[in-house]
């Protein structure tokens, strides 16, 4: 019972000294800026006083009398009636009120002329930048603290245990505190840092190194509208640093999240500039994208290519629904809060520059054809089984054809051509990121400045992102109670493109084009400069473009000026009552620039000009500008130190204009870039707006830090509704429990630390999404002519209005565990959540008879992603010179859609031309299966024979009693696929599709692994996915082999033959009649892969050198290499890269339901880039 | 009040605020038309759907869902009749919301005199949309309010109801249309339009009494007549002549019909203007070619012949034909590009077909002579005379019995009318009456009975519709 009540007593004085340690920092801070700045002329005031043993206010109005101050107390906290004594000589009035205050526990702010007191409640004084203390006595102590490398760590709190006596180390680490006895011991404690102590002895100079704590309790957690520390979090946060955020050489931080946060999957949908697709906890829409809200420095926003990553302190992934709730109706897809640097106080000038430069590639290419092997292929594509089809045969490919010139003075034949289309489509592409920041603060202001400059070229021809931003952070504060501050992003960024990505028409994407490339045609003209195209079906065999001549004569680029302002202002009404005013404006204006130059080409029978000699501009403006303005209201305040209550009332408004100009034309004269004088030039223009009203309050609770109590409620209004749905309430409540703080379980020694939290929740889906008008149902006009005279007037309506559309809302169920073991080498953080997504929004189709052609936005669905979380990480204990660590994560997401009420109950996705039979969807959601499942027919085997075949159609007509029946088809012979009759009639046609796989992974894991020794360090990235499939487009247009096309060698090679029976390859069959390539088993492969994602190994001069070199000019200089995505493990291997996104270009229903098909996306790069810091 | 949650959509009008006025009816009326005009309908599917189902057509690589039309083994989710079901009941969505206006009065149409003709177009454009329906399919889903909500479902009535309907309609529209318009409103519907339209209900009903009285009507007016060749007919110069009784216009600078697809892009307020015409011109790769049958139904030197089609050494603007290929309709008499027949020409109910009809409402009640003379109204016209064609009766066709008569009109019919969408329902009406045998027996070689009178209804429309089924009716047709 006694240990029991030593050990609380314990408790208790830890979170004292916690409180102590913050206490402190706002005392130094209080007291530095009273001093310098604001209180110069005041507190420059000579004195002379010589006061023994009178009462206090006495002696503050003799002060009074004597200089300009006034002072400002109340009787109840200071005790006036004290006696004292100050004497002093000459005394700048701020060495008088030290003298005077000091030993009262007396601290002091300055207000203009007026002289604030307050009483300093419990702990110990502060040692101030000069030493009060000028005789050094025999009990003072002297050393240094230093961080885990060895540098001297300024702030450190140096306490005599079980006494109020007490200091900070200085700038250098330093420090000189009395202690009483030999024996008493010193603590050191640190934000971040695990807390040493120290016995004081008979040594006068101590050096202590504090390792950071790998998982401290008191480190600050950013959550919405606030802060809290991680010991009274209760809800599923990741947090990610500004080192591991820069450690990628990657444009947006959406994509340096990849691997790092349990539970948040990035997928990279295309070339640089392009936003990965991000999902938190699994697929929350089936309509709409998944990304989260991104929410910078309090101020929701997009565009985030625009924000330079060097700029980012750290990044908070809200992933349940009680973190994301405060973000109400925006937060179903999880938030993900940016904050950027910011200036500290007090401290000198800053400056440092991050660049890297490098090059990046392809880290895999597929092995098309060459003009040989492609001219066995055609052999074999007429004859044997396709003798029948020999008259069809390209008339490109015979000896007399292949043996002419392509071009008038071609030193080449076409057989002696052989142009790889791959290698020139392909490139090694630059990438550089260099940015200068600039940080500092006075007593009172603060500021970060920086300037970034990034350019990626990407590995593609006809595709790059650069970036210019610059960004300006400060607070200023004016007097004691209003802090000012603001923060401002400028940034223009432009994005070349290619326009044909993600395009699924008859044409496919560049990349599945590639694989119909036709070696034997040269590039170009060199006499004429004239392009070379294919002939067409009849000749060539297909009507390949020239991917070369489209990638320089169509050009997209995409630039985009981007501005991020807010400022605030903060107004202390009382110590624990802050009010907060924020107004900003988040304005980017996009242009899109497209020329679609004509261009001359050979197609070996004619030259002529594409498009008719007229170039197609394209010339689109977006215009999106977002006004917000907060009000916010916090309270925080510990009573009798064991109630921690915190409070925020937050009002909100945050209004969108979104203007969208369209203009297209036809330009005959090819040095015109624009759309002046062009033809047939059409424009729109839109004008859409939205409005958001926000009321938001939390409440949070802690008692003794051990249990923990937050809900918080938030009641959006959006303009996006019909008028009686406007307003919605996003609930939320969580409970934590420090059980590591109980005296129970500090038995239990393995544990540091152990916390228990559970939480629930509701938030909703952003109604922007749906545009902003999705219930109408609006008037469109055409015409019809009437005595040949086409004028517009005609006036309809193509759908039912629904004015009940409402915010898709998902309810959120979480517990999750955090621990510290083993001395805190061991963190451990388990989550498990159950969401349930209703009110799913659908285009419910209404039957034809209604006579509406538009399907209405519709409440119809509901969904359930589960899983867990797992995230373990160790810090070995520093071993002299060095110290490693290690930290993994893992989660996993089941998917299952619960309910569709459409009245075909089903979803239909991911319908290409080539790839998919032309219009067979490939994926299908429906209720009871996980979203968008792949959906197509089950390949059995081969036939080997003609009498398998016979023997199937032979049962096919005894089971039907269709004397004329096939089993598949009349084509089908050996070579062929044997699909499976999956219902059993006898026959394989459209009802014999079923389930054949997801995109889903099973696992999705990250490794990171650190370490350091002397001056090196080593951060190691693994990054990968576990299960789920790849549905391969891409596959399907290497190797399907319907028509002459298809590029895939070994697909070629492998196929079957007589001679050359195989067991998993069809046979070479013109047309494909028994339609082998159809949406089958035989495209699927595992998705899994792993990659080495990052290795980033780099050398800090030391300190010393540095300083003996540079005269100290120049405090940190790091060098390093690194490389992203060195190294792929995967089985997938009929594409380019395993890690596939969704169509791009598409956001809404079939579009959404594309993940996991290779459509021949942009594919993840292998870059290697030499790095340097510099700090002055 | 700026930072309101009301925001109201600036780019376009709401359908709750629009068609409150004259003007805003009219548009809405005009939107029916367009849509006849699409793909779904004249555009394209409908004229697959009816000349494919008749016995003058033939294609040898007709392959897709056309291909099932015409060989007769179409399923319910054939492509061609989902759209034409679509088609007619956008029309019928767009009439209803003119019908069921709200309009009580208008300053700039104090009379009403607007809002009358612009309803009455309306019903007689829906009326059109039920009589085909009803034709095609039999009972259909009767709808004659706009749907306002996402149960609104409507089982089949009979089709004998859903013919009462559009002549209903039809009456309304009859009684109600002016019989001609200024020329700026050249193809709107007229009383004389919608009169004929009615004769072919009364027709399909087999009420030929009253089919006579309503033809009459037509015949009657003196508003129409014959022009000197049939020729004319199917040529832009000659447009809205005086044989027309019904047009679809299309705009004269023709571009391919779009889809009309389920999903509109966001901003694209705009329908299909153009539409194509017909059967491509067969430069060896025609998919679909006379039949047999037709060809010789031509009698020797009848110039309708060709008026119809190319045979093999027939010159065009392009020069000498090496296939033989469909005609009518095409721009190939001018334009020498071919596969270029997009034209501002257009289908027509023609004078020709209301004589003939009436030939055929005469014959059945009785009035053998008047029949006789309607048809020899058609073998009076110019080029006719001038080929030298032989007037009723004739040696082949002695026109002594009401079959003798009828087997005639079914003659003069086919020749005349050929690919112009009428065929297709002249057989059911005669297959139902059992006069097949007057043309040798049954002319569509995979004809089921119990099946192939009528068309499946599309698997979209029982898929979602869940009151299909009941009220007495089955939600499919028999055979599917």
């Amino acid at each position: 019972m006694k240990k029991k009540l030593q050990l609380q007593h314990w408790c208790t004085k830890m979170l004292k000294l916690t409180l102590y340690q913050l206490l402190l920092l706002g005392l130094c801070i209080n007291l530095a800026s009273a001093h310098i700045i604001r209180a110069q002329n005041v507190l420059d005031q000579v004195v002379s006083l010589k006061i023994v043993d009178r009462k206090f206010k006495d002696v503050l109005q003799l002060l009074e009398k004597k200089t300009t101050v006034k002072f400002v107390y109340s009787s109840r906290v200071i005790d006036v009636n004290q006696p004292v004594t100050l004497i002093v000589t000459n005394s700048t009035m701020q060495e008088t009120l030290e003298k005077l205050f000091r030993p009262l526990r007396i601290k002091y702010e300055l207000s203009g002329r007026q002289i604030i007191l307050d009483r300093i409640e419990t702990g110990f004084l502060p040692e101030n930048t000069a030493p009060l203390e000028k005789k050094q006595t025999d009990n003072t102590v002297t050393g240094k603290v230093t961080d885990e490398k060895g540098d001297g760590l300024p702030g450190v709190s140096v306490l005599v245990k079980n006494t109020t006596q007490g200091t900070v180390t200085d700038a250098r680490g330093q420090f000189r505190i009395q202690v009483p006895n030999p024996s008493a011991t010193l603590v050191f404690s640190f934000l971040g840092y695990e807390t040493r102590e120290v016995v004081a002895g008979n040594q006068t100079n101590v050096t202590v190194q504090l390792v950071p704590g790998s998982r401290s309790l008191n480190e600050v957690v950013v959550v919405g509208y606030g802060t809290q520390t991680k010991r009274e979090v209760t809800s599923a946060i990741s947090k990610v640093n500004t080192k591991e955020l820069n450690e990628l050489p990657v444009a947006e931080v959406g994509q340096a999240l990849q691997g790092r946060v349990p539970g948040l999957t990035v997928t990279n949908v295309s070339s640089p500039g392009t936003s990965p697709n991000i999902r938190i906890r699994g697929v929350s829409s089936v309509s709409f994208s998944t990304d989260p809200l991104y929410v910078v420095d309090g101020f929701p926003t997009t565009n985030l290519a625009s924000f330079d990553n060097k700029d980012v302190e750290s990044v908070e992934v809200l992933k349940d629904a009680s973190a994301a709730a405060i973000y109400g109706s925006r937060a179903t897809n999880g938030v993900i809060l940016l904050t950027t640097k910011k200036g500290q106080k007090d401290s000198k000038l800053r400056v440092s520059l991050d660049s890297y430069a490098g090059v990046e590639s392809a880290w895999r290419l597929l092995d098309p054809m060459n003009t040989g092997q492609r001219n066995r292929f055609m052999d074999s594509m007429y004859s044997g089984d396709n003798l029948e089809n020999a008259p069809a045969r390209p008339s490109r490919y015979t000896p007399t054809e292949m043996n002419k010139y392509p071009y008038p003075g071609a030193t080449q034949t076409y057989g002696q051509t052989n142009t790889n289309w791959q290698d020139l489509y392909f490139k090694t592409g630059f990438l550089t990121n260099n940015n200068v920041s600039v940080s500092g603060g006075s007593k009172t202001s603060t500021f970060y400045s920086s300037a970034g400059y990034m350019k990626q070229d990407g590995i593609l021809k006809g595709v790059g992102f650069e970036r210019y931003n610059f960004r300006v952070n400060s607070t200023h504060d004016l007097g004691s109670r209003f802090t000012f501050g603001q923060n401002l992003l400028v940034a223009y960024t432009s994005q070349l493109y290619n326009n044909a990505d993600g395009q699924t028409g008859d044409q496919g994407t560049p990349l599945s084009l590639l694989q119909f490339a036709l070696p034997h045609l040269p590039v170009k003209d060199p006499n004429t400069g004239i392009w070379i195209k294919a002939g067409g079906d009849a000749i060539d065999g297909h009507p390949f473009p020239n991917l070369i001549a489209d990638i320089e004569n169509i050009v997209f680029k995409r630039k985009t000026v981007k501005i991020l302002g807010s400022a605030f202002l903060d107004v202390k009404l009382l110590e624990s009552l802050k009010f907060r005013s924020t107004f900003g404006v988040d304005y980017a204006n996009g242009l899109e620039d497209g020329i679609d130059q004509s261009y001359m080409v050979n197609d070996g029978q004619n030259i002529f000009k594409t498009n008719d000699g007229l170039s197609s501009i394209t010339n689109n403006r977006n215009a999106y500008s977002s006004l917000l303005f907060s009000e916010q209201l916090t309270y925080d305040k510990t009573f009798s130190s064991a109630h921690h209550l915190n409070a925020v009332v937050v009002f909100e408004g945050q209004k969108t204009n979104i203007r969208t100009e369209l203009m297209t034309g036809k330009q005959s004269n090819p040095a015109i870039k624009t759309l002046n004088g062009a033809t047939n030039v059409s424009a729109l223009n839109t004008i859409e707006e939205n409005m958001l009203l926000s009321y938001v309050a939390r409440v949070g609770y802690a008692y003794k830090g051990k249990y923990i109590l937050n809900a918080s409620i938030r009641r959006d209004g959006s303009s996006v509704w019909a008028p009686r749905n406007k307003y919605a309430n996003f609930p939320a409540a969580s409970i934590g429990w420090n059980v590591g703080d109980e005296p129970f379980f500090r038995k239990a020694a393995v544990f540091s630390d152990l916390k228990l939290r559970a939480s629930y929740g509701v938030t909703g889906l952003n109604p922007s999404a749906l545009s902003n008008y999705p219930w109408q149902s609006l008037i469109y006009n055409s015409s019809y002519p009437f005595n040949n005279n086409p004028v517009v007037n005609t006036a309809f309506y193509n759908k039912l209005a629904n004015q009940n559309l409402e915010w898709e809302k998902t309810n959120q169920f979480n517990v999750g565990l955090d621990a510290s073991l083993f001395n805190n080498t061991v963190s451990l953080t388990v989550e498990y959540f159950d969401r349930v997504t209703d009110n799913l929004i659908l285009k419910a189709p209404t039957p034809p008879s209604f006579g509406y052609v538009q399907f209405t936005d519709v409440n119809i669905g509901k969904m359930q992603n589960k899983g867990w979380e797992l995230q373990l990480g160790y810090r070995a204990p520093r071993k002299r010179e060095f110290s490693w660590g290690i930290s993994g994560n893992i989660s996993r997401v089941r998917n299952k859609v619960l309910r569709l009420d459409s009245p075909s109950g089903a979803i239909f996705g991911g319908d290409g031309n080539y790839f998919s039979s032309w219009g067979v969807p490939v994926t299908r959601t429906v209720a009871g299966d996980p979203i968008q499942s792949f959906y197509g027919w089950d390949l059995d085997r081969i036939y080997q024979t003609q009498a398998e075949v016979d023997a199937d159609n032979a049962a096919a007509r005894s089971k039907t009693g269709n004397a004329t029946a096939y089993y598949q088809n009349q084509a089908t012979a050996p070579g062929d696929v044997r699909f499976r009759d999956l219902n059993g009639d006898g026959f394989v046609d459209d009802k014999d599709r079923k389930v054949i796989g997801s995109f889903l992974p099973n696992f999705t894991y990250g490794m990171n692994l650190t370490a350091s020794y002397k001056h090196f360090d080593l951060s190691i990235l693994f990054q990968g996915v576990q299960g789920g499939e790849i549905y391969s487009g891409i596959g399907v247009y290497a190797g399907a082999f319907r028509w002459p096309l298809g590029g895939s060698l070994s697909a070629y090679e492998n196929a079957w033959t007589k001679e050359n029976p195989s067991t998993t390859n069809p046979r070479i069959k013109w047309s494909d009649p028994n339609d082998n390539s159809r949406v089958s088993t035989r495209w699927l492969q595992d998705a899994s892969y792993l990659r080495l994602k990052n290795i980033n190994i780099g050398y800090e001069l030391p300190a010393d050198i540095l300083a003996a070199k540079t005269n100290g000019a120049i405090s940190k200089f790091r060098i390093y290499v690194a490389s992203q995505n060195l190294l792929t493990f995967t089985g997938y291997d009929l594409g380019y890269d395993p890690e596939i996104g969704m169509k791009i270009g598409s956001n809404r229903g079939a579009g959404n339901l594309t993940n996991g098909i290779d459509y021949g996306q942009y594919p993840a790069a292998r870059s290697f880039s030499l790095g340097l810091q510099i700090g002055f | 009040c700026e930072n309101s949650l009301d925001k109201v959509n600036p780019n376009a009008v709401t359908a709750e605020t629009y068609f409150k006025s004259s003007a805003e009816l009219l548009k809405g009326v005009n939107g029916a038309y367009t849509t006849l005009n699409g793909s779904y309908l004249v555009g394209n599917a409908y004229i697959w759907l009816h000349d494919l189902r008749s016995d003058d057509f033939v294609g040898t690589t007709l392959a897709d869902d056309r291909g099932e039309i015409l060989r007769g083994t179409l399923g319910v989710n054939n492509a061609y009749t989902e759209r034409v079901w679509k088609g007619f009941y956008i029309v019928i969505h767009r009439c209803n919301v003119v019908i069921n206006n709200t309009v009580t009065s208008d300053p700039d149409d104090p009379s009403g005199q607007i809002k009358n003709r612009v309803v009455a177009e309306a019903r007689f454009l829906r009326g059109l949309a039920y009589f085909e329906l009803a034709s095609l399919w039999g009972g259909v889903p009767l709808i004659t309010k706009p749907v306002t909500d996402f149960g609104g479902f409507v089982p089949r009535s009979t089709q004998k109801a859903v013919y009462e309907a559009a002549i209903q309609d039809l009456k309304d529209a009859a009684a109600t249309l002016p019989p001609t318009y200024e020329a700026a409103d050249n193809g709107r519907a007229t009383s004389g339009a919608a009169n004929t339209l009615l004769g072919r209900a009364y027709m399909q009903m087999n009420d030929y009494a009253n089919a006579k009285t309503v033809l009459e009507k037509v015949r009657s007016s003196g508003l129409y007549a014959l022009s000197p060749t049939s020729t004319e007919n199917f040529q832009e110069e000659t447009e809205f002549n005086k044989e027309s009784v019904f047009e679809y216009v299309f705009a004269p600078s023709p571009s391919a019909a779009e889809d009309e697809g389920d999903d509109y892009a966001q901003g694209q307020y705009r329908e299909s203007t153009n539409g194509t015409r017909q059967y491509d011109m067969n430069t060896g790769n025609g998919i679909v070619l006379p039949s047999p049958g037709l060809k010789s139904e031509f009698e020797p030197g009848d110039p309708r012949k060709k008026t119809t089609i190319y045979e093999v050494g027939d010159q065009w603007a392009g020069g000498v034909m090496t296939q033989e290929s469909w005609k009518k309709y095409t721009l190939s008499y001018k334009n020498p590009t071919p596969g270029n027949v997009t034209s501002a020409m257009n289908r027509r109910i023609r004078y020709a077909e209301v004589l003939l009809m009436l030939a055929e409402c005469e014959n059945e009640t009785g009035t053998a002579q008047a029949a006789i003379a309607r048809l020899n109204d058609i073998r009076n016209r110019a080029e006719l005379k001038t080929a030298g064609l032989p007037t009723y009766p004739n040696t082949k066709f002695p026109c002594n019995t009401k079959d003798e008569i009828l087997k005639a009109v079914m003659h003069e019919k086919r020749v005349e009318l050929a690919g112009e969408q009428v065929r297709n329902r002249d057989l059911l009406r005669w297959r139902a009456a059992g006069k097949l045998a007057l043309l040798g027996g049954e002319p569509i070689p995979y004809f089921q009975a119990n099946k192939h009178e009528l068309l499946p209804i599309p698997q979209s429309e029982i898929d979602r519709n869940t009151a299909l089924g009941s009220g007495g009716v089955t939600a499919q047709n028999p055979g599917y």
